[in-house]
């Protein structure tokens, strides 16, 4: 089964369905500044790490325990000039994603694979505060 | 609460059967990988196949589905977490690993001979 994505482009903007077979969505704080970088052939390419919370209650019901995932967030081209303008460290935001695994080879030859989430949709929240 | 801030949707065939342990605890633990494709035209109008393949482990009453129902080839669509880990491996070196822990998934392609009547999802946490 495979989903089909189909691309418009109009004089405006592009448009393009969210793929339903790989899809993750995350609220969460950007860690340090998101890097912009312009590429050779035009288009731009952003990085940046986000942390998502988790808590755990225990028996007494009480909050205790808090675990941090950090996720490799990248975007490319439009999106990433987007994310640029909106986004600095410390932002909480939502994004909605596509999940990809980029392989590499590391300074002693060995083939490694680097995780990272291809940003499709994202919305700033408001500045970071304490959990609810 | 944890599935709004960390929650992916997967629908893909399993790479190979499901590696099953069960620890001392007596809890089973399922491993196995799903790969994932996502077919698009990129702007020249080539038709573009992005596969990734995707760690998956599960827990408990999951596994244990999991080592009832799939095998190798079996399409399935789920709903987890991600989480990120690293190890030293022998050389000291720091490896970094992703998993997405599976939390529910749906059986969409044919049941193995002799499985029982599909079940309702079940939640395990």
């Amino acid at each position: 089964m495979a989903s089909t994505v189909t691309i418009f482009n109009s004089n405006l903007k592009s448009f393009k369905m969210k793929n339903a077979s790989n899809s993750v969505h995350l609220i969460g704080n950007i860690g340090r500044n998101p890097e912009l970088r312009k590429l050779d052939n035009g288009g731009a390419l952003i990085t940046m790490n986000l942390a998502t919370n988790d808590y755990f209650k225990d028996k007494e019901g009480k909050r205790v325990v808090k675990t941090t995932q950090w996720h490799h967030i990248v975007a490319w081209n439009k999106q990433a000039e987007r994310m640029g303008k909106f986004l600095k460290a410390g932002n909480r935001v939502a994004i909605i994603g596509k999940l990809e695994y980029c392989k590499y080879e590391d300074k002693t030859g060995k083939k490694r694979r680097r995780t990272r989430i291809c940003v499709e949709e994202f919305q700033v929240l408001n500045r970071p505060m304490a959990e609810a | 609460m944890m599935n709004l801030r960390n929650s992916v949707q997967l629908i893909g065939n399993l790479g190979k059967d499901p590696e099953i342990k069960t620890l001392e605890s007596g809890r089973k633990m399922a491993k196995v990988t799903i790969a994932t494709n996502d077919i698009y035209k990129n702007s020249k109008g080539e038709k573009i196949v992005d596969t990734q393949w995707h760690n998956l482990v599960c827990w408990g009453r999951v596994a244990e589905r999991m080592e009832k129902y799939l095998t190798k080839g079996s399409e399935i669509c789920l709903q987890g977490k991600l989480t990120h880990s690293s190890y030293k491996d022998d050389k000291g070196v720091t490896r970094y690993s992703s998993e997405v822990v599976v939390h529910e998934f749906m059986m969409l392609s044919k049941k193995r001979n002799g499985a029982e009547k599909e079940e309702l999802p079940v939640l395990s946490y």
